[in-house]
């Protein structure tokens, strides 16, 4: 039965194109170093830190004018970046472009958002804690329950794993009278108990409208968040800010960012360098006078600049990844088989396939494979052979091995 | 015949799989008790938002059980067969040779499924009373992997013992470390959801292994 | 008649030692073959060639006329198999195996099995991983004189046996042999017990077949000749004689010519010798003339 052997080449091909290349990179990956930049409200231009390795020691500089500064003088280039300490120090300026710097202010509007694929690609049990947003007491508790958006709304109690059909009923009839689509194609919240205060939920329907959904007094609290036409919302952030300026981030379906404001839930977009939710990460770092938001993709880490008011861009500064030296792994194995993604949290199956020229480098080896089968004194036979020149070096060993 | 043949494999596996029966359920018994007791001090609503916003798996002690018992299984009904080359005795009843092999493994994924249902059944029932559906959901989807890396140790070890040459054993002990390791890729619940349904598949595809290897002893390979 | 067992032209090698080449035999319906040779000759290869374990480089063996490489049940079913050392399922009991194997052979004998199993006077549910070697080959025979095949096939059944028991199953197997007409593919390395078993005889040295003949033509024709001669270095030329050994003048040649043709074959050579004497030979003393003492 010459068909088992072939089932068990094949699979051994591909657990080589899986592990063999792993290794390698176990053996050579090197981490990208990342380079922290921000746009100094005082320079009106892109500040970094950067380790330098020569020096070995941290370079902090206006990457305009190439001005390096210590740390001390650092502080106040990137007076909102280091007000904690400049306050603390007593050097932060009363105004800075007739901002008043105010350290309470100040720190309710400065703030730092990371998006991370994997934030979004990941497996979840799609149960949520509706929090009472207008409790009376200082911290925000647990409710009690858990509710699913299936093809309605229904509160489970932890405790028994019931559905508490009256307060189900009490929410579906506002759900109803909103015009919601059940099912749910997003819910998005922060459930925990450890955030200043609570906006509970903003959801994507199946008609991919927007609601806000929050429990106030015990009560459902169900919005529908007025979209611009060109606007097909993708994916959802709520974020819940100090300075409540904003609800949450939404990607559309154009790869846009927006924001739904506080007020009457208007958006805003958000203007970023080329993102791809779903690969690169986005890290936003807010003061009261500009937003950093930095794209990190394999290529480079892009920032934009721009005003915190009016979002418009001030600047923009892209700093490509140093190349890792060449890649001869590339050259050798021809194609290589991965599982696990820095991007998802679930298993996928996927194939990176190396340079054309290795193609060269199996037809080789498929001619090593006659050689040795003339040696050992077999059969030289066609599928194997094919089957060398299509996955070279694994397809080699796993035939040298099991087609005796 | 098939009956015959059936009670040898169960008179070389009975202990192991009764052992394997009560490590199970003892190992839940465990796992059962020690969430009651999260029950009783943290209260349910914790735990419900322990494993809903932080990702928690409150099976996680059973990641290796399957695997354990694959083994033993495995173990426990070849390697009788291979030493004195005992499997001459199997190979010459007067069955055809792919009925032998495949009865035999057919007994040991069939006990073992078998024990694994068993398991998983109490799992379902415990879960069903104190968790909603979405959890059992979950939990289902990231037990899979476990207990198809049970029933692939038992298949690939299967391989390695009928292998008649020692330096293939190693080679066929490397695919089986490659294979069970896709078993265990991801700890994060819910993980395999896109590509359970080939994992499944995967026991099936390793199947006939097992018989490649008789027939390389029926050829007279050895070292 | 076709015979039971054909074997033609095997040719194997391990490696680049050859075991032998175009082996030749067939057991007809009703005889007794025994395969003899010392350890390493090749009896073991011979005999899982003939039961499918070993795929010889060259040539063929079949059995009922269905190549043994792939037996049908039908014919498993005819074909009685000793492993070498007796080697069975240990983990049953005694009961527990007679039960497992009369379930594959529609003319199961049970009680040939109990009665050898009674001489054992073993508790039936004692397991047979605890028993000695001879009360496993016992009980290995047992279940073969169950089984009832038309063919047996019995690997080496001697080793390990303590010689009361290698009688015993001497006794048994020939006599149900004979009485049966049943045909038997035997080896062994102690040949004393051969003799009174098998009908024909086949031994082997390394690498070559020595000689293939019924064991009363081999023991009529072969025989042992003592002279004394000063010249017998001159003996290891001569082809038509088998281990010649000088101890002193004293000399020794083994051939299967008779006493005055071996007078001719030494006077042609110049052999100077003295009288000499031809003895008639046991089977295990032709064994040792044919193959020689080392």
């Amino acid at each position: 039965m010459k068909s088992i052997n072939y089932l068990i080449i094949l699979l051994g091909t591909l657990l080589l194109a899986w592990l063999l290349p792993k290794s390698y990179h176990l053996i050579t990956d090197t981490a990208s170093k990342n380079i922290f930049t921000y746009y100094s409200s005082v320079d009106k231009a892109f500040c970094t830190i950067e380790f330098d390795k020569k020096e070995e020691r941290l370079i902090r500089k206006n990457i305009k004018t190439n001005k390096v500064y210590n740390e001390h003088e650092f502080d106040s280039i990137l007076p909102l970046f280091y007000s904690t300490q400049m306050f603390a120090d007593g050097r932060m300026p009363d105004s800075i472009d007739g901002v008043e710097m105010k350290p309470r202010e100040i720190n309710s509007r400065k703030f730092f958002y990371r998006m991370n694929p994997m934030n979004k690609n990941k497996p979840h049990i799609p149960l949520y804690t509706l929090f009472e947003s207008m409790s009376k007491r200082v911290r925000i508790e647990m409710p009690g329950d858990f509710f699913r958006l299936d093809s309605e709304i229904e509160f489970i109690n932890p405790e028994t794993n019931e559905v508490n059909q009256e307060k189900s009923l009490r929410f579906n009839t506002v759900f109803q009278k909103r015009g919601f689509q059940f099912p749910a194609r997003q819910v998005a919240g922060n459930p925990s108990t450890r955030k200043a205060y609570d906006e509970g939920y903003f959801i994507i329907d199946n008609a991919n409208q927007i609601f806000h959904l929050k429990m106030v007094n015990n009560m459902p609290f169900l919005r529908s968040v007025p979209l611009p036409k060109d606007v097909e919302p993708a994916y959802l952030m709520t974020t819940e800010p100090d300075d409540r300026s904003f609800y949450a981030f939404v990607y559309d379906s154009n790869r846009k960012l927006h924001i739904i404001t506080t007020d009457q839930y208007k958006l805003q977009e958000i203007p970023t360098p080329a993102y791809d939710i779903d690969k690169d990460q986005l890290l936003i770092m807010a003061n009261p006078l500009y937003w950093n938001i930095n794209v990190v993709n394999s290529e480079a880490k892009t920032v934009l600049a721009i005003r915190s008011d009016s979002k418009e861009v001030v600047d923009e500064v892209v700093i490509k990844h140093d190349k890792e030296g060449e890649n001869y792994a590339r050259f050798v194995l021809p194609f290589s088989v991965g599982f696990t993604k820095s991007n998802t949290k679930f298993i996928q199956p996927s194939i990176f396939l190396g340079s054309v020229w290795v193609l060269l480098l199996n037809a080789i080896l498929a001619g090593g494979f006659v050689l040795l089968m003339k040696k050992r004194k077999q059969k030289v036979q066609i599928i194997p052979l094919a089957w060398i020149c299509l996955t070279g070096i694994y397809g080699f060993i796993a035939s040298t091995i099991f087609n005796r | 015949m098939t009956n015959a043949l059936l009670f040898k494999e169960w008179k070389k596996t009975k202990w192991f799989v009764i052992g394997a029966f009560i490590v199970g359920a003892a190992l839940l018994t465990y796992i059962f008790l020690r969430l009651g007791r999260s029950f009783r001090m943290v209260g349910m609503e914790h735990l419900w938002d322990v494993v809903i916003n932080r990702d928690q798996f409150l099976l996680r002690e059973l990641k290796y059980f399957p695997l354990a018992a694959g083994i033993a299984i495995a173990f426990s009904q070849f390697v009788p067969e291979v030493i004195q080359k005992r499997i001459k005795l199997s190979l010459h009843l007067p069955l055809s040779n792919k009925r032998v092999v495949f009865t035999m493994m057919g007994y040991g994924l069939s006990v073992l499924s078998l024990v694994y249902l068993l398991h998983i059944l109490a799992i379902l029932i415990f879960m069903g009373v104190h968790f909603p559906l979405e959890f059992i959901i979950s939990a289902l989807y990231t037990l899979a992997p476990w207990y198809v890396a049970g029933l692939m140790a038992y298949v690939l070890l299967a391989w390695i013992c009928l292998e008649p040459s020692w330096k293939r054993r190693i080679f066929n002990a490397l695919i089986m470390f490659g294979v069970l390791q896709l078993c265990f890729l991801s700890d994060f619940p819910g993980a395999y959801a896109f590509i359970l349904f080939a994992v499944i598949l995967l026991p099936i595809y390793i199947l006939p292994f097992g018989y490649r290897s008789v027939e390389r002893f029926k050829i007279g390979i050895q070292d | 008649m076709q015979p039971i067992v054909e074997c033609k032209n095997l040719t194997h090698y391990y490696g680049n030692r050859c075991i032998y080449e175009n082996l030749n035999f067939e057991i007809p319906q009703g005889r007794i073959l025994g395969l003899l040779g010392k350890n390493g000759t090749g009896k073991t290869t011979t005999i899982n060639i003939l039961n499918g374990y070993l795929k010889p480089r060259s040539g063929e063996c079949l059995m009922f006329g269905e190549s043994s490489a792939k037996l049908s049940p039908a014919t498993k079913q005819k074909v009685g198999l000793l492993i070498e050392g007796h080697v069975q399922y240990s983990f049953m009991n005694i009961s527990e195996i007679e039960k497992f194997y009369s379930a594959f052979y529609p003319k199961w004998k049970k009680e040939a099995y109990y009665e050898l199993m009674k001489l054992l006077k073993i508790d039936p549910k004692q397991q047979i991983s605890r028993m000695s070697c001879g009360q496993k080959s016992q009980v290995a025979l047992g279940l073969i004189l169950a089984q009832d095949p038309e063919l047996l096939i019995l690997d080496d059944f001697s080793m390990g046996l303590d010689p009361g028991y290698r009688m015993l199953f001497v006794d048994y197997l020939s006599e149900y042999a004979k009485a049966e007409n049943k045909t038997v593919f035997v080896t062994s390395h102690i040949i004393q017990d051969m003799e009174r078993l098998i009908d024909d005889c086949l031994i082997m040295d390394y690498g070559k077949i020595v000689t293939q003949k019924p064991i009363e033509e081999l023991l009529n024709t072969f025989k042992r000749f003592k002279f004394k001669s000063q010249s017998s270095g001159l003996l290891n030329d001569l082809q038509e004689i088998y281990h010649p050994v000088s101890i002193k003048e004293n000399t020794e040649a083994y051939s299967f010519m008779t006493k005055n043709e071996m007078e001719v074959l030494l006077n042609k050579n110049n052999i100077q010798h003295g009288r000499i004497t031809e003895e008639s030979l046991s089977l295990e003393e032709a064994f040792i003339g044919l193959t020689g003492k080392y």
